[in-house]
């Protein structure tokens, strides 16, 4: 009996901290936006970590790209390791060794989800990226193939 | 002078991207950083007199750039060091290039270029993207930065995308190093034991290339580079110990140095917060050098010599946190592949250990914050190939060890 209670209570807690994992990885889980004069409706990911390493300057039309970053928290790093497939540390020496020899301007950075959206919305050719749930106004959302 | 032209010319290019930049397309970006270093070394004096400890390790930096136009960017960088008796704090403009990037697959860069060699040495000066102070010295010899850093040419440059998260980066240059503003390279004339009374030097063009494939394996990277050049140098020296069949007066030796090539093979590897990286490099260099006195009728030609060089290392860095990360290294260079273990080279009267050197360290990294971070680190090294005579003038000890220290702010 005591042995019973004791797995019930073990797979419980277990339950709940793959809940309680399971909401902060959707939470950290990184939306991919873009100004509304950007073509398509999708980027795949090797083009959109082209893009944020400097390697793909311009859209399928010709146009400049503009990405942006948010400094730090969990949605930063959830989108640089899921889509530019760096830790965080690791694109900053990236771009730090671009800027120290001259061969590129980091995406600009923001300091929230709000500003990452108004500047996106505001410039043609920009992509960012926002956490899950956070507002979108006047940008176009972005899938990854 | 050669300092004060360099100063003058970045303020000019400053001037003109402040300006020029701000009224067209992006606006310019300004960067910098200034590194403290504190170097100590047991039985031998390394890279500076630091037996006794020093603190004669300085860099500075100051960078400017601008996207001009959508294509064009343009940027040049202000750097200055002191280590040892090499750089003096001397200010050089350490590149200055537009850059047209035509389209992905291909960019033109003419300028003052920073030269390909192995998978760092663009980025040797950038203290802020690796977890030791020093790149590894076999491939990238600290003592030959003044004439390894970059070329007054111009180069083509692009990336392809293979799909998949791998890609091709190609860089082809081609230019001409800038010998006479290498006081490494007099010093090393000069270290020949004669005092040097002219000095003069020549380069045929620098042809060099790298080649790097991102694979689909995450974070896994392949790449190599190749170089050859021809050097000229001209010395006229004061013999104070001359042959006996020679007038001990000014003698003039010429040099055709041909680096016949250096290449180096590497492999690269970030996984989560693990950095492996490993390279193995190779090279040639053959020298014909003739000696002419004062009167003579014709130059003393001496024997042609060929020289094949070779090292190795491999190094790994684990971030444990955003302010920690540590590492370990073990870096192998021989200064002549056919006798590496320095037999032959001690059977003709030479010290064995001159043709070995042989470094194991251990490295932390602190990142304090975004714009501040410290280095420490020790090594135990057996063999002597990469210390130089300048500081040491005996070579007794075949083991010794160093331990550093190093602050840079960036910004």
């Amino acid at each position: 009996m005591n042995s019973t209670m004791h797995k019930t209570t073990s797979l419980l807690c277990l339950g709940l901290i793959l809940v309680a994992a399971g909401a902060v990885t959707a939470a950290a889980e990184p939306v991919v936006i873009a100004h509304s004069s950007v073509p398509g409706d999708a980027v795949d990911a090797s083009t959109l970590q082209g893009i944020y390493l400097g390697k793909t300057s311009t859209w399928s039309d010709g146009s400049p790209v503009a990405p942006a970053t948010i400094k730090g928290g969990d949605v930063t790093d959830a989108f640089l390791k899921s889509y530019v497939k760096k830790s965080s540390s690791q694109f900053a020496s990236f771009w730090k060794k671009a800027v120290f020899t001259g061969t590129g301007t980091p995406p600009k950075e923001f300091g929230s989800d709000a500003e990452m959206v108004a500047w996106v919305a505001a410039t043609p050719g920009a992509v960012g990226y926002v956490s899950a749930g956070a507002a979108t106004d006047g940008c176009k959302v972005f899938a990854v193939n | 002078m050669r300092s004060r032209n360099d100063l003058l010319s970045i303020v000019l290019v400053a001037t003109v991207l402040l300006v020029g930049g701000t009224a067209m397309a992006g606006a310019p970006q300004i960067h910098g950083m200034v590194s403290q270093g504190y170097l100590s070394s047991g039985t031998y004096d390394y890279l500076a007199m630091s037996e006794q400890g020093t603190f004669g390790y300085t860099e500075v930096a100051l960078n400017f750039a601008a996207n001009v136009a959508p294509k064009l960017r343009i940027g040049a960088q202000l750097y200055s060091r002191n280590l040892g008796s090499a750089g003096n704090n001397n200010v050089v403009l350490d590149w200055a290039y537009g850059d047209y990037r035509f389209r992905d697959a291909l960019g033109f860069r003419i300028g003052k270029v920073k030269l390909v060699g192995g998978l760092y040495n663009k980025t040797r000066d950038v203290d802020m993207v690796r977890n030791s102070m020093f790149l590894p010295q076999s491939v990238y010899a600290e003592n030959l930065r003044d004439i390894t850093n970059s070329i007054a040419g111009a180069g083509i440059y692009g990336n392809f995308s293979l799909g998949s998260s791998s890609s091709i980066e190609y860089e082809l240059q081609a230019g001409d190093l800038e010998l006479d503003s290498s006081e490494w390279l007099y010093r090393q004339v000069a270290d020949a034991g004669y005092p040097i009374t002219d000095f003069r030097t020549q380069t045929d063009p620098l042809y060099a290339g790298s080649l790097r494939w991102n694979t689909p394996l995450e974070g896994l990277a392949l790449n190599g580079t190749y170089r050859t050049t021809k050097l000229f140098l001209s010395t006229q020296s004061f013999l104070g110990a001359a042959p006996p069949t020679m007038d001990p007066m000014h003698l003039v030796s010429d040099v055709d140095y041909q680096v016949d090539y250096q290449w180096v093979a590497s492999l690269e590897w970030l996984w989560n917060d693990l950095t492996l990286v490993g390279e193995y490099t190779r090279g040639k260099n053959t020298q014909q050098i003739s000696v002419t006195q004062p009167g003579a009728p014709e130059p003393m030609a001496m024997p042609e010599m060929s020289t094949e060089t070779g090292g190795y290392y491999v190094q790994a860095a684990y971030r444990f946190s955003p302010l920690f990360e540590f590492g370990a290294i073990y870096d192998v260079f021989h200064p002549d592949w056919t006798d590496k273990s320095g037999d032959e080279l001690a059977e003709a009267g030479g010290v064995a250990h001159r043709n070995f050197q042989k470094d194991f360290g251990l490295t932390a990294r602190f990142d304090i914050n975004d714009w501040w971070l410290i280095k420490v680190e020790g090594h135990v090294v057996k063999g002597t190939a990469l210390l130089s005579s300048y500081y040491n003038p005996e070579f007794p000890e075949e083991n010794w060890n160093w331990f550093g220290a190093k602050s840079t702010f960036s910004f």
